[in-house]
């Protein structure tokens, strides 16, 4: 069975600047990851590169061990980006049009069936959020937003979810219903790869590795191993990264 | 009053309502797509560029609608081109403008400066002829059809062009089958309302209809409902107190944002 991700030794830069330099980082199959580090460090761009939405200036990334060119079977994936980048910038949209929206995975017609309605429904239901569904989503507040971002990357059952900061901003009792969902359909032998800040509360719910970013992966471990204070770039081991690259090498 | 009567019901009268009601139809739908794209001018632009078309097809001697079909259509893949690079928006002004000015000068080379062109920027609807008339129901029930079928991977690529491509959708594609829709809209109205405010048929119901629809789906249903009135109202009143119909039916979409405010004020949503 491959790796459900491969990030090796991938490069991006943006207007001249390097924001992710030689990362290689391996999520195997039904495993809980939460990437960390500091603000500016490329948590969004490690995962956005992984979806295809960035270019890369070096290194390659393979799903369910299919190199992302040749990669087309997306249903497998579902993706929550960061609440700021939420759709519609104000155009009219309901929230069980945008977590429907999830379900779309070709350019063929795709009528929002019972059948849809069924799904939305029960990705609000698990998310918390029901009453939701006829709100407009310019409406929402910023933990209410976050909720249905989560819902739409659940939506289809996708084996892997990459979670851009589905907590930021949340109140303490949303977030820990919310790492009760992610503990849930990690159970289910889903793969999460989540971003966040901090680590508090995720731990405590089936968390079962760490990867911290700064530019490049500079620690690589179990939860409760984390150091206090994370090496910076320069001193910054992984041994998950050697190891893999001395793996290629032999 | 009866002769005001025997004229809404005359033939040429009944084909500009069954002209106008079918591209009244299908321009807020096609809107819906283009200002959930920020792209509520855009309609507009290919309008000018469009004029382009017919001044050259009087300069050619072919029939002014297939030179603003040909124009229409080369300005969309241009437009697309840019559009996908992330364009500015002075480029497309540009663009635009170069498009009227070169219909203008087109047209007076052709010998047809003055009264020939304002038909094709204000709209004749009053001299439809039955097979234009059948063209344009044709043509706008296949377009509604169209996009009914396709709204959704439609509305998704056009709301969210990323959480698009992360699904896999042909995004490039999608905006292409909107700009298409665009174009075919221009040409359609270009006898309706004219090249110069074809674009209001686009922008206009939609925009009125963002301030009361809680949803996608319901913004086009709400901007269909409000381009529909604005054709009729403007046609029925165009003909009793004899004015153009374009500047009539126009004028009745622009008085759909405010009635649009007023309900949202009164606490009405709709869908």
């Amino acid at each position: 069975m491959p790796p459900v991700l491969e990030w090796e030794e991938v490069s991006v830069g943006k207007a001249g600047r390097m924001i992710l330099e030689a990362v290689s980082l391996t999520v195997e199959e039904g495993e809980y990851l939460a990437l960390i580090g500091p603000n500016g460090a490329g948590k969004s761009t490690l995962l956005r590169a992984a979806l295809g939405l960035v270019p890369l200036a070096a290194g390659r990334i393979r799903l369910f061990g299919e190199d992302l060119s040749r990669f087309r079977a997306w249903e497998r994936l579902g993706y929550a980006p960061q609440r700021f980048a939420a759709p519609g910038g104000g155009f009219p949209l309901s929230v069980e049009e945008l977590v429907g929206m999830g379900l779309i995975r070709s350019w063929l017609p795709a009528p929002f069936t019972s059948r849809v309605r069924a799904r939305v429904s029960e990705a609000l239901e698990l998310l918390g959020i029901p009453h939701l569904a006829r709100r407009p989503v310019h409406q929402l507040s910023g933990g209410e937003l976050q909720r249905v971002l989560v819902a739409r990357a659940l939506v289809s059952g996708a084996d892997l979810l990459l979670l851009d900061e589905p907590a930021a901003g949340v109140d303490r009792e949303t977030r820990e219903a919310m790492f009760r969902v992610f503990e849930e359909i990690h159970g289910e032998g889903r793969t999460l790869v989540v971003v966040c800040h901090g680590l508090e509360g995720l731990v405590e719910r089936g968390l079962q590795r760490v990867a911290a970013l700064d530019r490049t992966l500079v620690w690589c471990g179990l939860p409760l191993e984390v150091p206090d204070h994370l090496p910076s770039p320069e001193e910054g081991v992984c041994h998950h990264g050697q190891e893999l690259r001395a793996e290629r090498r032999a | 009053m009866v002769g005001l009567a025997d004229l809404i019901i005359s033939p040429f009268m009944l084909r500009a309502f069954v002209a106008t009601a079918a591209v009244a139809a299908l321009a807020p739908l096609v809107g819906t797509f283009l200002v959930a794209r920020r792209l509520a001018l855009l309609g507009d632009g290919l309008g000018h560029l469009a004029f382009a078309g017919v001044g050259l097809a009087f300069l050619l001697g072919l029939p002014a609608g297939a030179g603003a079909a040909a124009l229409a259509l080369v300005s969309v893949l241009v437009l697309q081109y840019l559009l996908r690079r992330g364009v500015a928006d002075t480029a497309l002004a540009i663009i635009f403008y170069t498009g009227i000015a070169a219909g203008l000068t087109l047209a007076a080379l052709a010998g047809r400066f003055g009264g020939a062109i304002y038909g094709y920027l204000f709209g004749s609807v009053l001299t439809l002829s039955t097979g234009e008339t059948l063209l344009a129901v044709a043509a706008a029930s296949v377009g509604v059809t169209l996009l009914a079928l396709f709204f959704r991977p439609l509305a998704l690529a056009s709301l969210d062009e990323e959480a698009a491509r992360a699904q896999g959708l042909p995004t490039g594609s999608l905006q292409l089958v909107v700009l298409l829709a665009a174009a075919a809209v221009v040409v359609l109205g270009m006898r309706i309302v004219g090249l110069l405010l074809v674009g209001a048929l686009m922008a206009l119901p939609v925009a009125a209809a963002t301030q009361l629809a809680s949803g996608f789906r319901a913004t086009g249903l709400l901007a269909l409902v409000g381009g529909e009135a604005a054709g009729i109202l403007g046609l029925i009143a165009s003909a009793f107190l004899n004015l153009p119909p374009g500047g009539a039916v126009v004028l009745f979409a622009a008085l759909l944002w405010p009635l649009a405010h007023l309900l949202a004020r009164a606490g009405v949503s709709l869908g």
